[in-house]
Order: structure tokens, then sequence, then C-alpha cells
């Protein structure tokens, strides 16, 4: 898949993984992977930027005598998953569009 | 690679990141691992599925660090008036740097009082344990309490070291967030590129 298209899929994609419950890095490159091919590496910037933008806040637990960091989604993430689902329903009319064109030939 | 290997090798690979950043990657995968070996992966195999350390450095630093700017050219005047206020702005900063010192300072009086304590203890231990036995042969009772309160040294000894232990890598760990924190100042050109600012204009 075209790498900028990615980019902001993956961003859409953790912040729903994280709409559905709270989570920590190990299991969101899992829900994630499910969906879009993702790496451990790749995400960690996604979560940096997410962040960073106010989409998502983060905690930490005490997990077996180690801390794990949880990342919540906030309401400016949920807002931006919202915004996501509106401007997609205008590329889906612009994807059938394309593809009628192409059929007509 | 096992874990230590990895995260020593990710920890060079950063140096160009500040020390918070630093440490929340560095967190991160060491979480990450963890959390793969805790799933059924060894710890060989956790580190495997990871990219390169160069790689993941590069790319943390790519999106990490915003692109330097390019400072438009000083005017010949905006370097006049740095050279002219130099005795204004070079006593301030060395008295900034004075005042970091000083904090420095205090940072590490905790450990200092730590590790003497740790050292008395041990003194205390191998003194009173070793120096006992002479004291034994002159006056018996002497020498068991001798005996006694160096025994009880050398279980002292263990945990004021290890306080002397915590108590470094805090005042460490301290000191380098107080030195990031300057860093970061000058590092994002806060006092100049003001300068800057209000010369080119």
């Amino acid at each position: 898949m075209d790498i900028q298209l990615k980019k902001g899929l993956l961003d859409i994609c953790v912040l729903t993984v994280l709409k559905h419950s709270d989570s920590y890095g190990y299991q969101i490159v899992k829900d994630v992977s499910d969906y879009v091919e993702t790496s451990e590496s790749t995400l960690y910037p996604i979560l940096k930027r997410l962040e960073a933008n106010g989409s998502l806040t983060t905690y930490s637990v005490e997990h077996q005598g180690r801390l794990r960091k949880y990342y919540q989604i906030t309401d400016n993430g949920k807002a931006k998953i919202d915004e996501f689902l509106v401007e997609w329903r205008q590329v889906e009319k612009i994807y059938q569009f394309i593809k009628e064109e192409n059929e007509h030939e | 690679m096992n874990k230590q290997m990895f995260l020593n090798e990710l920890d060079k690979a950063l140096f160009k990141l500040s020390y918070s950043e630093k440490k929340n990657i560095l967190n991160y995968y060491e979480e990450l691992i963890e959390d793969y070996k805790e799933n059924g992966c060894s710890e060989e195999e956790a580190v495997a599925r990871l990219e390169d350390p160069k790689e993941i450095a590069d790319r943390a630093i790519g999106e990490l660090q915003p692109p330097t700017d390019d400072h438009a050219s000083s005017s010949i005047l905006v370097k006049l008036l740095i050279i002219l206020g130099s005795p204004l702005w070079a006593s301030i900063l060395l008295a900034g740097a004075m005042f970091v010192l000083s904090i420095l300072i205090i940072i590490w009086c905790l450990p200092i009082v730590t590790v003497s304590f740790a050292f008395a203890s041990v003194a205390g231990a191998l003194i009173g344990v070793f120096g006992a036995v002479p004291v034994m042969v002159t006056t018996f009772l002497y020498g068991i309490f001798q005996l006694g309160v160096g025994i009880f040294c050398v279980g002292l000894s263990y945990w004021t070291i290890r306080l002397a232990q915590l108590s470094i890598d805090y005042s460490k760990n301290l000191s380098w967030r107080v030195l990031d924190s300057v860093i970061s100042i000058f590092r994002n050109g806060g006092c100049f590129s003001w300068i800057k600012i209000n010369g080119s204009r």
C-alpha cells in the first residue's frame, strides 16, 4: 500500500482500537496488524504523534513488577475518527466515479 | 542479540535525542520485548522481530526532531550588537552556568552523604570483625562486644551500599534532566532566535 495513504490510515486505526478499550504497545500492534500491516517501530512514532496532537493520553500500570504504559483515547481523538469517516465518504464517491469510468471503456 | 545488547545499541544510536525522549523510546521497546517474552517468545526471538536499532533510531530521530530552521543570515548590525553586548550577555550566561552548577552540587550532596555512610559501615564492619581478635586476647568481653558491633556493621553495610547505589542513580537521573532542560533552551535556539528575529526586521 502507498506509504502516505497508510500513514493516515494507521493513525485512525490505532485510535479506533483505543476507542474500544485502553491498550498498551504490544496489544495495539497485534490488534492493528489484523487489519493493516504494521510493525512495532511504525507504531511508536504514531503513538507519539497522536499524543502530541491531543488525540490520546497515557498512564502507567504496574504489571508483574514492571511498569506498563497504557494509551487512552481522548474526546479529541474520537472527533478525529468521526472526521475520518466523513472524509472517506467523499473518497468512496470518487472511487465509484473512477471505477465506473474505467469500466465504460 | 539479547535484550540488553539491543537496548544498548539503541541507546547509542539515539544519541542525538534529549535524555527524556531517549528514555521514552527505550522504555517502549523494553516493554515490548518483555510483552513478547510473556507471550511465549524467547528474548532472542523478540529482539529478532524488531528492526535493527540503527534503523529504529533513524526513524525516531527523523520523526521527532523538528527540521532545523535555516536561520536567515544575520545582518552586520546584529553581529556587531552581539559583540558589543558581550560583557552583558556573557556575564548573564556565566551567572546562569554557576546557578546550574550549584543546583548540581546540591543534587549530589545526597549521594555524598549516603556513600559516606556506606564507607563508614564497611569500615566499621572490617575493623569490628578483624580488630576484635586482638582485643579478645586482652579482654574477652570487650572483644565479643566489638565482634558483635562488627557483624552488625556488616549487615548495615549491605543496606547503606544499596542506599548509596540508589541515591547515585537518582542523582544521575536528576542531573541529566537538569542539564537536558538547560541544553534544550539553547538547542531550540530560544534566546538566540529571538535576537535574530528582532535583528532581521
